[in-house]
């Protein structure tokens, strides 16, 4: 059976008719589809479904089911997400979800930079705040897999390995990897981390944040890391003056990020996760990379982001100068 | 030796049908995206292809001048004279070092990270020259 085939199964079996089916952009490790239906009423509307692509972003990636779980967490906490659909499947033998389908933009570049969205970007921050405070607040006794939490040298020790089964040495990412590593913070407090909390992944309207995706690399462990993530280079479309996503500066999102009720957060402890993201974003680069040279996965997408890494080193290197160690 | 256009002329020849010809008759937003991300890998070997053995061979010198001190260095030193390859054994050498604290401070540490950026700042000149232009105008 073909998956359009498999799916018109599924939804049939739930009075929901399959009008169309496009694969949208974007997602280098899961297929992403839009998916317009009709249902019984003959009312229509559009469904996304993810569906994995084998091979995971890296080896602590969520799998789809695990994802769903999440969403479905988040949504009962009240985070703006989409609403996930019926159960999880399985679609041509890789596992698959369906959720509501968000309109708005969820082109990164576009937030930060078109004049269309500057009223947006005088209150995404704020909202965005807000959102990743409740992401931090979800109860995570209900979701098994995330397993203990996860120390900074954990994390770090996990970039190691995955660094090491590229097979290529990268004495940037080795000198960011030794400062994270005698520079680690304890473990204050515990969370659930989004992991990949930025505006890339958010669906903004001209009003403000409609809904945060691509939960796969969630994890337990400590909620700064999703501050420093957010203010790393490649997340800021060129706008590097505002070093918070390219839509603020990091003195005011830790300002925000009080405002909204969460904890207090240093610049040092800011800048101790935006040095881990950068690193961790060019391992991330190079494993995919791997995935395509290895002949896992083949794809124009997956081989150039080998290239794209270089740039993280070079961020690295000049956060090592910056702070003169 | 072949006749022209030489391999650089002809991953422009495939460049420009790729954002030329291809790229206007493509509707679908995720084949567009794969196209431009195409161009953008083949621009990329054309300044690799023009930009010779250059930033290999200065990358081979920046590696012997920091290693040749460390231990190691006399086992890894057989080596192939492809510069390709002595470069990957000495950026695993070096990052070795770096990973078992080598490197960790001293004067040492301050050439490892000059050294670094410079071969880092050749590598993004070929894959991503506008990065550099942009950050050095912050």
């Amino acid at each position: 059976m073909s998956l359009r085939e498999e799916l018109e199964a599924y939804l049939g079996a739930r009075g929901v008719q399959v009008l169309s089916l496009r694969r949208l952009a974007g997602g280098a490790s899961q297929e992403v589809w839009l998916v317009h239906v009709s249902d019984d009423t003959g009312s229509e509307r559009d469904m996304v479904l993810r569906h994995d692509m084998g091979g995971a972003l890296s080896a602590v990636a969520r799998t789809r089911v695990e994802e769903y779980a999440l969403m479905k967490a988040a949504h009962k906490a009240g985070v703006p997400v989409p609403r996930v659909l019926y159960e999880p499947l399985v679609l041509e033998e890789r596992e698959a979800f369906f959720m509501d389908f968000i309109s708005g933009e969820t082109i990164g570049r576009r937030l930060v930079r078109d004049q269309i969205y500057a009223q947006t970007r005088a209150v995404l921050p704020s909202q965005a705040m807000h959102a990743l405070v409740d992401i931090h607040a979800i109860e995570t006794t209900g979701l098994p897999f995330l397993c203990r939490p996860q120390t900074a040298l954990d994390l770090v020790a996990a970039l190691e390995c995955d660094l090491e089964a590229c097979c290529e040495g990268h004495p940037a990412l080795e000198l960011g990897l030794r400062w994270l590593r005698l520079h680690a913070p304890p473990l204050e407090r515990m969370a659930l981390v989004h992991g990949d909390f930025r505006i890339g992944n958010f669906v903004v309207g001209t009003e403000g944040l409609r809904g945060v995706l691509d939960w796969e690399l969630a994890h337990a462990g400590d909620p700064d890391e999703d501050l420093g993530w957010f203010c790393v280079r490649a997340w800021r479309f060129g706008c590097d003056q505002l070093a918070a996503g390219g839509i603020t500066t990091r003195e005011h999102l830790l300002q925000l990020h009080r405002a909204a009720g969460g904890h207090d957060v240093t610049l040092e402890r800011l800048r101790y996760w935006e040095m881990f993201g950068n690193v961790k974003w060019g391992i991330i680069a190079l494993s995919q990379a791997a995935r395509h040279l290895r002949g896992d996965a083949l794809s124009v997408e997956l081989a150039t982001l080998g290239r794209v890494a270089a740039e993280m080193e070079w961020e690295t290197l000049q956060l090592l100068l910056e702070v003169g160690e | 030796m072949q006749d022209r256009p030489n391999a650089v002329e002809l991953v422009g020849a495939v460049k420009h049908f790729l954002e030329c010809e291809m790229l206007p008759m493509l509707e679908d937003q995720r084949a567009r995206f794969r196209t431009l991300v195409a161009v953008n890998a083949l621009a990329i070997v054309q300044r690799e292809l023009s930009a010779g053995l250059a930033p290999v061979e200065l990358e081979l010198e920046r590696l012997h001048a920091l290693l040749h001190a460390q231990p190691g260095y006399r086992d890894k030193i057989a080596l192939s004279g492809d510069k390709e390859y002595d470069v990957r054994k000495l950026r695993l050498l070096l990052a070795r070092l770096i990973r078992v604290g080598a490197a960790d401070g001293g004067p040492w540490r301050k050439t490892v990270i000059a050294s670094t950026l410079a071969s880092v700042e050749a590598k993004v000149c070929i894959s991503n020259p506008k990065f550099i232009e942009t950050r050095n105008a912050h």
